[in-house]
């Protein structure tokens, strides 16, 4: 049987109106991918986390506009990036830091950018715990 | 001298005079004071709520952040009654946790049912196999599918905790770890709002990046409470920063 963690998955993308209540649709959608892949109990949590803190993070700084969310997984490293079309997004925006805590707590990498007017935040969480 | 709040005849010129004094020197320490003077408040603001099938305690937290925030923005110089200005503060602050805390989008009775089972199983596979276990590990001790555990695991973290911990160990105080991240001020100020299990479990996990399973075996609980309390743990400091932030943002 394949290891499910040499398996490459997505990217799957999802595109919601900007509610917080929306979080769950899109946890489960990580935890299912997640799963899939062979990631932990531990490292999915992380991954519910991180999808979370960028999709709550593109409410509150996006600009009001729908909200792009994509999911895939690649060499074992599990990859969420949201983004919404809002040229003013500031990147350095002092309450921004708290989503770059727990970005930085719970993933790989992370990154909150502004690219092409889209405000862009991206996490990489990668599996650890299985050989 | 300051006045003090327990004269009763005069608690109406004491707390006057102490938003008065809030309003002008900022004093966190004489907001906490005013807060306890008016608990009343919150616990009043709760009780409207207390049929909707929430912990009180949880309700009267959530109201108590509500008059924080009142004392925070009130303006004493004009002429306003304190409680006419706080009451829809607290108000507005507890229907917003009815409509962001609490189940937004339908979680089945299928997996509110299965939660305590696959947390057990969750909790028993993390022993036995000496790491956190797969969702399809814990799918097939269970007999179940693998859909119903995620369901069952994410019911973990839509469902609040009843009460929130605030027993216990001494946190270590964050300030001189927190070097190393942008905007410290602004991370440890939040973090100092938080009870001390709290803070100590943010700590654990996002400074010293404790997995969620270490962080239970080093305080003593599941790894199923560790990860509901980082849930509630950043909502509450998430509206922390919402609350300080400028209202243009």
């Amino acid at each position: 049987m394949a290891d499910p963690l040499n398996s490459m998955i997505g990217p799957v993308l999802i595109r919601l109106p900007p509610t917080p209540a929306l979080s769950r649709v899109l946890r489960l959608a990580a935890s299912g991918i997640a799963a899939m892949a062979g990631f932990t109990v531990d490292e999915t949590e992380d991954i519910k986390i991180a999808v979370s803190e960028v999709w709550l993070a593109l409410i509150e700084h996006g600009g009001g506009e729908p909200i792009e969310v994509q999911f895939s997984v690649q060499d074992h490293v599990f990859m969420v990036r949201g983004q919404a079309a809002f040229g003013g997004f500031d990147v350095d925006h002092p309450d921004l830091a708290l989503c770059r805590t727990v970005l930085a707590g719970v993933c790989t990498q992370h990154g909150i950018e502004l690219v092409d007017d889209h405000a862009q935040i991206w996490a990489a969480v990668a599996h650890a715990s299985i050989t | 001298m300051n006045p003090t709040r327990h004269q009763t005849d005069g608690d109406e010129v004491w707390l006057q005079e102490a938003l008065q004094r809030y309003a002008t020197y900022r004093d966190k320490s004489l907001r906490d004071e005013i807060a306890e003077h008016t608990s009343w408040l919150a616990t009043r603001g709760a009780r409207r709520f207390a049929d909707c099938g929430e912990p009180f305690d949880d309700l009267v937290q959530v109201a108590r952040i509500g008059l924080l925030n009142a004392i925070d923005r009130f303006d004493p110089f004009q002429g306003v009654p304190f409680g006419a200005y706080a009451t829809p503060t607290i108000m507005g602050e507890l229907r917003r946790y009815f409509r962001d805390h609490t189940w937004g989008v339908h979680v089945s009775r299928r997996a509110k049912d299965l939660r305590p089972a696959v947390n057990a199983a969750t909790e028993a596979l993390s022993k036995e196999l000496q790491r956190s276990p797969r969702i399809a590990e814990i799918a097939e001790r269970m007999r179940i599918s693998e859909e119903a555990v995620i369901e069952a695991l994410e019911a973990n973290s839509a469902y609040r905790p009843h009460t929130l911990d605030m027993s216990g160990r001494t946190a270590p105080r964050v300030e001189s770890d927190v070097d190393s991240v942008l905007n410290r001020e602004v991370i440890a100020r939040l973090l100092d709002t938080l009870r001390p299990r709290e803070r100590q479990i943010l700590y654990l996990r996002y400074f010293e990046e404790l997995s969620q399973a270490q962080i239970a075996d080093q305080i003593g609980t599941s790894q199923v409470h560790v990860g509901r309390l980082i849930v509630s743990s950043l909502a509450e400091l998430r509206e922390h920063l919402r609350e300080e932030s400028p209202p243009d943002g």
